[in-house]
């Protein structure tokens, strides 16, 4: 019987993209990679427990999902983004056509009948608003490397992550929205529960307030991220989050979000970044942020990989910035990271990869042995944080819990 | 403070009849080669006068019996040729020469002069190994062994790599390293199948461009030396002769283009883990013996006539056929860094 493996799979995937690549270097070093990475995955997958795997049927469904996208990529012109150099500044925005406007202040203008009406015509629903635990948040100088962690003065918001629900979705028809309520109704009766997100926009693109704004939810667990000056370990507290209802799609595939739901982003992210003065370039995604601190691979959620449309929300391609878990912490990636997450996420994979050579060739040391040092960072600086254990750092099938609870 | 005008690495081609050098210095790559040979006369004062007198690089090695000069590398072909006299080589048929008692310190030597001036403490240095004859097992491991301890001798950090893999990484970028490269040298013809940067299948042939001199030689009765200077210099493969010696070369030429054919497909038939390509793929020929004009156009013809089971996209001739196989090695090189 001819079985269809992983790497039938994955070669497409890793032709496309390598063809995008116009210097040989790194085209090889991408390959070289990318091999070790898919040899890895084989070598799990020959595991007894992971039979199904070997599924011809299953991996004719993934074959076909995943040539989709591979065809699009053949299409897109778009060049990987130029590889950033070691900068104490910290990452470089992305400067191809995205200019940042001047941040228009938005306010508050009523709130009646629990709707907030604010300046730029965003309506926020307030009647499930809950209480959870004040935000408190520690930052790391990531220009002194020697420094401890800090709490801020001010405590404000520092950035926003962009999540799916991962919930049940049913055909966007109007002859079904009694279940399209009842699902969305289920859905943010759990995230309140859940204490799951500052902000919920459901599919008919009203926005719902669930955790206060001053107070922590429980949305990214472990996670990481850096802006020029400081970075973050662990994002509940220190990131608003936004979830749209929603599922994943591979990263390279179009978003399933509507343009009410978009139109609902754009205003709900200017009016957050208006008040607590949120950098564009802190507006991220869950993929961008996820980690999985147990083995050192990034990728643990894989919401937004590669395909949130960032500039359809008023901010620059941030899929362009170098990952912070890769970069300052020595965090890995593997092939199912790379089978899940769409080229854009790539470009800042990339940077990442270069910021740590070049860091390497200047401390005269291997890639490796940076890794072990950086690793050793991380874990040095998450013992001095305060263990805040919520459902979305241990348990691993949050997202899938979320999905099963909304179905019932 | 470091000097970023040095290189980051060196791809080394050691090859039985030359050994190549490929540098990079800001984005350009750079070549250096000698050939792996060395000639070795009685001293005398007037010898070495005029060698000195003549700017040729020599050694004055004093064993344990007479002094004697040993002239490495390029001139030792034009003082074989006037000497009348066989030069001497560190190795044969793609490894370190048996019979040759000089062989590592030889190597050694030539090696140090080319990378003269490039090399630092800790270079990464990637050097070319052959694939196991086709059909056989033969130990390559103590070749391996003796240049990566001669390169750690000098203070670099030494990485072996497939020669066949070294011309796919030279020459096709395009295809994202698939295809088919492979390597007429002096020794041995090398050949590797590559998909996506990864070697599928390698092997190497024993019929090369020593093979060609050394039977030509023995129905011409030339010098080997000589007759491997005039394939360089006059020779093409066209079907015309214009003298015993062409005629000669021409009828080996084909003889090792059969080898490889019937080594190409014979390989490739049997093999059971080629991926499938998708598309038709390319192979580029590189190497001292493919040099030759009309060379393509012959390897070509008989291959399509031995009904090759892989389909090609082209066959094509390398850029720098000479220079591709360090070219490949440097460019692993850097994408290790």
């Amino acid at each position: 019987m001819n079985r269809i493996t992983p790497r039938d799979v994955l070669n497409p995937l890793i032709e496309a993209r390598a063809s995008k690549i116009g210097d040989p270097v790194a085209k090889l070093r991408f390959l070289r990679q990318t091999e070790k990475r898919v040899g890895q995955v084989q070598t799990v997958l020959a595991r007894p427990q992971y039979w199904w795997l070997r599924n011809k049927k299953f991996w004719v469904t993934v074959v076909f999902l995943l040539m989709i996208p591979t065809f699009s990529l053949f299409r897109s012109a778009a060049p990987p983004a130029p590889a950033t150099g070691l900068s104490a500044t910290g990452p470089n925005l992305p400067g191809k056509s995205f200019r940042e406007p001047a941040l228009e202040k938005v306010w508050l203008l009523e709130t009646k009948s629990g709707v907030e009406t604010w300046s730029n015509g965003l309506h926020i629903e307030t009647r499930l608003t809950t209480e959870n635990r004040p935000r408190e948040y520690y930052v790391w100088n990531r220009n002194n490397p020697g420094s401890p962690i800090a709490q801020l003065p001010e405590g404000k918001p520092a950035g926003i992550v962009f999540h799916t629900t991962e919930s049940t979705m049913e055909e966007f028809e109007e002859h079904k929205v009694r279940r399209l309520k009842l699902l969305g109704e289920a859905l943010l009766q759990f995230a309140r529960t859940e204490k799951a997100y500052h902000y919920l926009i459901d599919r008919f693109g009203r926005v719902f307030r669930i955790v206060r704004e001053a107070d922590a939810a429980n949305h990214a667990g472990k996670s990481i991220w850096a802006d020029s000056k400081w970075a973050y370990i662990n994002l509940n507290d220190s990131f608003l989050a936004i979830s749209f209802e929603s599922e994943s799609r591979p990263g390279d595939e179009m978003p399933a979000i509507s343009e009410a739901q978009i139109n609902s982003g754009r205003m709900l992210s200017r009016m957050l970044r208006s008040r607590y003065n949120i950098a564009a370039a802190n507006c991220v995604t869950h993929a961008q942020v996820s980690i999985n601190s147990s083995n050192f691979q990034i990728g643990y959620h894989t919401d937004w990989a590669g395909n949130f449309p960032f500039e359809a929300m008023g901010l620059p391609d941030n899929y362009s910035l170098p990952l912070a878990s890769l970069h300052l912490f020595g965090f890995n990636y593997d092939g199912t990271f790379f089978a899940a997450t769409g080229a854009r996420m790539w470009k800042g994979v990339v940077s990442s990869e270069d910021l740590l050579r070049e860091q390497a060739r200047q401390s005269s040391i291997s890639v490796a042995q940076l890794r072990t040092q950086l690793r050793n960072q991380y874990r040095r600086l998450s013992a001095l944080l305060p263990d805040r254990s919520s459902p979305g750092d241990g348990n691993p099938d949050f997202n899938s819990s979320k999905a099963r609870e909304v179905n019932q | 403070m470091k000097n970023s005008n040095h290189t980051p690495a060196i791809g080394l081609d050691v090859g039985t009849s030359r050994i190549v050098a490929a540098t990079r210095n800001s984005d350009d790559f750079q070549f250096k080669s000698q050939l792996n040979a060395f000639v070795t006369v009685p001293w005398s004062k007037m010898t070495e006068a005029s060698l000195k007198r003549e700017g040729v690089p020599y050694v004055v090695h004093a064993g344990s019996g007479d002094k004697s000069i040993i002239v490495p590398g390029n001139e030792s072909s034009r003082f074989a040729d006037l000497l009348q006299t066989e030069s001497r080589r560190p190795m044969n048929r793609g490894v370190l020469n048996p019979s040759e008692p000089e062989n590592a310190a030889m190597l050694k030597q030539l090696i140090e002069n080319i990378t003269e001036g490039e090399r630092r403490s800790g270079l990464p240095v990637f050097y070319s190994v052959p694939a196991a004859p086709l059909g056989a097992e033969e130990n390559l491991t103590y070749h391996d062994a003796t240049i990566a301890q001669i390169l750690r001798e000098l203070n670099c950090e030494p990485t072996p790599i497939n020669e066949g893999l070294a011309v796919v990484f030279s020459e096709l970028e395009d295809t994202n390293y698939s295809g088919i490269g492979i390597s007429f040298g002096g020794g041995l013809v090398n050949v590797c199948l590559s998909y996506l940067a990864v070697p599928v299948l390698s092997f190497s042939v024993a019929k090369a461009g020593d093979y060609i001199d050394s039977s030509a030689s023995s129905i011409t009765g030339e010098l080997a030396t000589r007759i491997r200077m005039a394939k360089e210099e006059s020779f093409y493969i066209n079907g015309h002769f214009s003298d015993k010696l062409h005629q000669v070369l021409n009828v080996y030429y084909d003889e090792m283009i059969r080898s490889v054919v019937n080594g190409l497909k014979e390989a490739f038939a049997n093999s059971r883990n080629i991926p499938k390509m998708g598309r038709p793929i390319p192979m580029v020929l590189s190497g001292g013996s493919a040099m030759p004009k009309g060379f393509r156009d012959r390897f070509e013809k008989l291959l399509t006539e031995s009904e090759f089971p892989l389909p090609l996209s082209e066959i094509r001739m390398a850029g720098s056929p000479l220079n591709s196989t360090a070219k490949g090695a440097l460019v692993a090189a850097l994408a290790e860094i």
